[in-house]
């Protein structure tokens, strides 16, 4: 029996360590694309200083786990709607699990590397955690602080009441 | 802005260096929202609907300022505000159902829209235009004028109905009780604004609107040559259709592959039965019109078909007095590569021989003597 040998590429993160991606993950990272087939030639590791190992890992395991996706259909009438139903239990539950802060590292990370698929998914879920909520809880759940004085926040207030309930 | 900008940092002198962005910023301390970059900041704000975009504007100043960027707005919907009083003005009768609060809203929001000035890819409305003390006519002209539809891709113009306003709102004046003054007056404006519509929002691929078939209407609709996917709702009832116009349309829109026809016309004793080419429909569906009856088909690449058939809508003749020809040969001849009546996929062979399935289908949707039962239409 021969061992199917999976063409891979090398990482390396802010920690230094090293991580082996598969090739049908790497093609995800619409930023490496370009220079796929050099990596592959390449036993350096690139080195990605701005995405940590914890991170990394999560992205792995999110690609890998959609890996099988249908690609998004080319006609983008529909990819305009916009809404935050489609998020999967498995994504929701997947992406936040380790607090905000891992998720907003996340997305960051997505917008680096350009994974699509995961920055759509990730930024909708943070989209879910700003529905529904006053300014006042939204400050406190993101740890924003309110930079209007009393004054220009009525104002703010005022002008725009077409939405206020 | 206390933007961060995080990158890809690349050691070496490989020939890939050139994805290097800038200076890497290393953080192990907590992560913020606001610290993410502004395009992942936008794309969040994205998937908010209008009103949770106008509730968080005084979040914070950097999220203010974020949110009065017209891309955060290209997505256009205007119809859906609460009907409830404005806060300022709890003063009303009907606190819960404030149909002139509502209106407020409208108003306000689309002053808000104009100073924003996005640049709208999809565009939806849904006003009685000919409400005219709501000023919807105007207001919805002034967004067609001041706005810049070249981008826009997908648009849904309700012009007929204001599904908010409560049933019990009376009329605006005694003259718009009168059925068919209101209908006539709603379709004349409406031609005046699919005019200058049509004039703007060339690259229009979807588009869903009810539709008056009046000769300046079909002219406008074929001017959007870009159009992929067309439904025609009906906007009176029973409103006649002219043969001539449904070939106007279809002949106008060479990109055309989704069509949804609604219309409710007369059937009588001298029923009109129509004719449908298309050189590039693929999806034909006709199943919410009513008395609709066809005569040919000629969709050389037709895939799916939907019909249904409805109670008759004139009044009672035996059915040996009309004859509506067979579906079955009407397929058979226009429309060789179809794979679908409703939810029935056809077997290869239904070419050469109507097989027990396919003559249950069409003993529900066929209108022709072999195919439906009774004496009477």
């Amino acid at each position: 029996m021969y061992k199917k040998i999976v063409p891979q590429i090398k990482l390396e993160t802010y920690e230094k360590e090293v991580f082996e991606i598969d090739l049908d993950i790497a093609k995800k990272f619409g930023k490496l694309v370009p220079v796929l087939q050099e990596l592959l030639n390449d036993d350096k590791p690139l080195t990605i200083k701005t995405i940590n190992s914890g991170t990394l890992k999560k992205i792995i395991t999110w690609c890998t786990y959609h890996k099988d996706d249908p690609l998004p259909p080319e006609d983008d009438d529909n990819r305009m709607k916009h809404s935050t139903e489609e998020v999967s239990s498995w994504d929701d539950k997947f992406l936040q699990e380790d607090g905000q802060a891992a998720l907003f590292d996340l997305i960051s990370a997505a917008h680096t590397l350009d994974i699509d698929g995961l920055l759509d998914v990730a930024c909708k879920v943070v989209a879910t955690m700003i529905k529904g909520k006053a300014p006042e809880e939204i400050r406190k759940v993101f740890n924003i602080k309110n930079d209007f004085t009393q004054q220009e926040e009525d104002q703010v207030r005022k002008e725009n009441d077409w939405c206020e309930d | 802005m206390a933007e961060r900008r995080r990158s890809l940092r690349i050691r070496g002198s490989r020939k890939y260096d050139n994805i290097l962005l800038d200076e890497p910023i290393l953080n192990n301390e907590y992560f913020t929202f606001n610290a993410l970059p502004v395009d992942c900041k936008l794309k969040v704000f994205s998937y908010l609907d209008h009103i949770e975009k106008g509730c968080i504007l005084s979040v914070c100043k950097e999220w203010n300022h974020l949110l009065l960027h017209p891309s955060v707005w290209d997505q256009l919907s205007i119809w859906n505000f609460p009907v409830t009083c404005l806060p300022s003005q709890i003063v009303h009768e009907r606190v819960e159902n404030c149909y002139s609060c509502y209106k407020k809203r409208v108003h306000l929001f689309c002053k808000f829209i104009l100073c924003t000035k996005p640049r709208p890819k999809r565009f939806e409305f849904k006003f009685n235009i000919g409400e005219c003390s709501s000023g919807y006519l105007k207001l919805v002209e002034s967004l067609m004028i001041n706005l810049n539809y070249r981008e826009c891709k997908v648009c849904s113009l309700n012009w007929k109905e204001t599904p908010c306003r409560p049933y019990w709102v009376p009329p605006d004046d005694d003259k718009e009780n009168d059925i068919m003054y209101r209908h006539r007056l709603r379709a004349r404006y409406f031609g005046n604004m699919f005019d200058l519509f049509t004039k703007k929002a060339t690259a229009i691929r979807t588009l869903v609107m009810p539709f008056d078939w009046c000769s300046r209407s079909v002219k406008c609709l074929t001017r959007l040559k870009n159009i992929h996917s067309l439904v025609l709702e009906k906007y009176f009832v029973f409103q006649c259709l002219d043969q001539k116009m449904l070939t106007e349309v279809l002949a106008g829109l060479p990109a055309l592959r989704r069509f949804m026809l609604e219309v409710w016309t007369p059937s009588g004793p001298t029923l009109s039965l129509y004719s449908v080419s298309s050189n590039s429909v693929t999806y034909f569906d006709i199943s919410q019109s009513r008395g609709f009856y066809l005569k040919r088909i000629d969709m050389p690449r037709l895939e799916k078909f939907r019909i249904l058939r409805h109670p008759w809508n004139g009044p009672l003749v035996t059915s040996d007095k009309i004859n509506i020809p067979c579906l079955y040969r009407i397929l058979v001849s226009g429309a060789p590569n179809l794979c679908a009546i409703n939810d029935h996929y056809l077997e290869p062979e239904w070419r050469e021989f109507c097989y027990p399935r396919l003559d249950e289908v069409l003993r529900s949707v066929c209108s022709c003597k072999q195919h439906k039962t009774g004496w009477a239409m």
